[in-house]
């Protein structure tokens, strides 16, 4: 069985290469904006609809509700 | 009913039923379910019934207004509702009826905001929109996958949590310290004033 300290350090090495991704592709677009669009100016763009606009709002409440309020839950399986 | 209706009842229906509005309706369905089989029943409830909002949105054709102008207010009295809010989550014991009222208050009031009408944007070239939505929906997607994956892994596999820790896990003892809370707090309250587009100077 591989250590839980092994896969500790794979899944933390996973969401770091997701913020590092996040993060240079932003300064990229800041760069060159009219080739790559900032985050903020897609999101403008985008949530010009209202499904959107409400998707988008609701998954940033989320995260204050799971985070701020909510108890976090474990699956038993 | 003569072509040209025809037409325009086309159009009509493919811009009700745009690929933008199918995906994130799907995306909070998927949600939806993701909550509920991990247990989170309120969750849940929660992101199935805005599906549900969404789709019925849809089908009416937007017809249903609840502003019928975005609301404005000077940008003090603005900081100061939000600087009480944060001051009240970061005081009131996090799973407290305090911290549950104002997440609920804020929930509700950013979900009149958010179905009401905005004030369009001055765009980027529209190629440029598209590969943005592309590549951070790509990053989006792979975040959730790697989380949902974490998560899975954290209930079958004997390693558990510690060895496939989710960013719940990974944030909470964050969350239970007042200075990192926040941190959190505040990160939380100025990103849904940013995604609303209010309290922030006029562009150009």
């Amino acid at each position: 069985m591989i250590p839980a300290e092994t896969t500790r350090a794979i899944i933390l090495f996973g969401y770091i290469v997701v913020a590092v991704t996040a993060v240079v592709t932003e300064l990229l677009a800041r760069r060159r904006p009219d080739g790559l669009a900032p985050l903020g100016d897609m999101l403008d763009a985008v949530m010009e609809s209202r499904t959107t606009r409400v998707a988008v709002i609701a998954a940033w409440w989320w995260f204050g509700w799971h985070f701020l309020f909510a108890p976090t839950v474990q699956l038993e399986l | 009913m003569s072509g040209g209706e025809a037409a325009a009842g086309r159009a009509r229906e493919a811009e009700r039923w745009s690929a933008s509005s199918v995906l994130w309706i799907a995306v909070l369905a998927t949600m939806a379910g993701f909550q509920t089989w991990r247990g989170a029943y309120v969750d849940g409830v929660l992101f199935f019934a805005l599906s549900a909002v969404l789709v019925v949105d849809r089908l009416t054709g937007g017809r249903v207004q609840l502003l019928r102008r975005p609301p404005t207010a000077p940008r003090w009295v603005l900081f100061a509702i939000v600087g009480t809010l944060g001051a009240l989550l970061v005081a009131a014991p996090r799973h407290g009826p305090v911290s549950f009222l104002v997440v609920s208050a804020v929930g509700v009031v950013v979900f009149v905001l958010a179905w009401g009408p905005t004030v369009a944007q001055p765009p980027r070239p529209a190629r440029a929109i598209r590969r943005s939505v592309i590549v951070w929906s790509i990053i989006g997607v792979g975040l959730c996958l790697w989380e949902a994956l974490a998560f899975i892994l954290s209930v079958t596999a004997p390693q558990g949590s510690f060895g496939f820790p989710t960013v719940s896990v990974l944030l909470d003892p964050a969350v239970e310290h007042w200075a990192s809370r926040a941190v959190l707090v505040a990160a939380w309250l100025l990103g849904g004033l940013a995604l609303l587009d209010i309290g922030r100077p006029e562009r150009a």
